[in-house]
């Protein structure tokens, strides 16, 4: 009777601790889990509002090059959408004559997108056309 | 005696057991508690992932639907939502687009998951300040510019991105090789070397115009269609010849969207004033809010002598370039 109880009372802490710490790791686990999801569901967004933002500065600086086709700007400039800053650089007569390079990289927080794009620019009526673009 | 200890040992062993259930009991019950409210927190947490991603997909999608119509039809987007100006933009004005590619008012719902979204966009207008960048205080309207706010909300969320729509489509209409017996009233979708009239001492060469350096002289081209139904926005000037020192090359422009309209302004929208380079081949912008959303154009160029009368300009190439 004696040994019984002794060895009952023994055995169910122990049980019970096991048990536990096997559940809250788990649970602990899945908390990590889910934090990283969220964390990577906000860095989705962020980097779809970047990349929008991107959008804005490089249809910005195509503009301006189809209403100047001399238009550059080497050491960049900004644009401001939101909260999502994006530094634009123009390097005319890159990658060659006649083409004009733009890199955008727009900042959200910590997330950045980079965007380049060339457009090809007819040096006799001042037509531009963007013929590539790509997500650097 | 013996049986005495024996009987306080067995009452001591029961009070420990008793003891060891209760601290089981009460850790299993605040690790067990621990991780249910866990474990229901990661459920929400992963439902409002998948919201989250669902509203952000509707985002880019009705961004993109928005940037389809403005490479279609810019004057929607400019004055929304039937075309016809000034339309009405700003956060009070919602818009969406239906499945025929039409602006329609209000919002509309997306049922996603057994999740109801609604989305809705507005426009505002962006202004741009005299070097050319974007603004939000003061500055011109820039009508090739509009700015494009997605908002989607369900249940109690909320998220909204925005972007600016450009009018990027470039194209141009080079007007040269003038003849003297080529005058014309008739509306021309590309240069034949045909003019409206002239004035003063005008001259042509072979193709080109110049004056006689007596004095001065015009000529004001014929109507050019650009072929747009919902008209361009006309950016530049450019001529292509020589600019003898002290002589002058002017320009002012007339836009419309009928045939038989025209008054030929200068930078501040008045015949009083003209548009000028320091020379040829240089870029000469347009007032983009005067010649706005209009389809024919025609201009009228200015030739001036040098001072002493000894030398004119010679213009071989006029350029006109507009977007839409």
């Amino acid at each position: 009777m004696k040994k019984y109880f002794k060895q009952k009372g023994f055995s169910l802490l122990p049980t019970v601790l096991v048990t536990s710490i096997i559940v809250a790791e788990v649970g602990i686990a899945l908390s990590f889990v889910m934090y990283m999801a969220n964390s990577a569901s906000f860095a989705s967004r962020l980097l779809q509002e970047s990349y929008l933002c991107a959008k804005s500065a490089m249809s910005d600086a195509y503009l301006r090059i189809i209403r100047n086709k001399d238009f550059s700007a080497a050491s960049g400039y900004n644009i401001t959408l939101g909260r999502c800053t994006a530094n634009v650089v123009v390097q005319k007569d890159v990658p060659a004559q006649y083409a004009t390079t733009i890199t955008v990289t727009a900042t959200v927080l910590n997330r950045k997108k980079t965007l380049q794009g060339i457009v090809s620019i007819d040096p006799d009526n001042g037509t531009a056309l963007m013929y590539s673009l790509q997500e650097l | 005696m013996f049986s005495q200890i024996s009987f306080f040992k067995i009452n001591d062993q029961k009070g420990q057991v008793l003891a060891e259930i209760l601290v089981a009991v009460v850790l299993a019950g605040i690790i067990i508690g621990g991780i249910a409210i866990s474990t229901g927190t990661s459920v929400t947490t992963s439902s409002k992932i998948r919201e989250n991603t669902i509203a952000t997909n509707i985002i880019q999608s009705a961004v993109e639907k928005v940037k389809i119509l403005s490479e279609q039809s810019w004057i929607k987007i400019y004055c929304p939502p039937l075309g016809s100006c000034p339309g009405s933009k700003g956060s009070s004005n919602l818009y969406y687009i239906d499945d025929n590619f039409q602006i329609q008012n209000g919002q509309t719902p997306q049922v996603v998951d057994g999740v109801t979204y609604n989305y809705y966009f507005y426009i505002d207008n962006v202004n741009r300040d005299a070097s050319g960048n974007i603004t939000t205080s003061g500055g011109t309207e820039d009508p090739s510019t509009q700015k494009v706010t997605v908002v989607v909300s369900w249940a109690n969320n909320s998220i909204s991105m925005s972007e600016y729509i450009m009018r990027l489509t470039s194209q141009s209409i080079v007007d040269f090789n003038w003849r003297p017996e080529l005058v014309s009233s008739n509306v021309f979708t590309n240069s034949l070397g045909y003019y409206a009239a002239t004035s003063g001492t005008l001259l042509f060469q072979n193709g080109t115009i110049t004056l006689t350096p007596s004095g001065s002289g015009s000529l004001t081209s014929v109507i050019f269609d650009t072929q747009q139904a919902n008209g361009v926005a006309f950016n530049s000037i450019r001529w292509k010849g020589s600019l003898p020192t002290s002589s002058h090359v002017r320009f002012q422009f007339a836009s419309s969207n009928s045939t038989s309209s025209f008054s030929f302004i200068g930078p501040d929208g008045t015949s009083a004033t003209y548009y000028e380079a320091a020379g040829p081949d240089q870029i000469i912008p347009l007032s983009v809010i005067y010649h706005n959303n209009q389809r024919y154009f025609r201009y009228k160029v200015y030739l001036d002598p040098t001072t002493d009368n000894s030398a004119a300009p010679t213009i071989n190439k006029i350029i006109i370039n507009y977007s839409y």
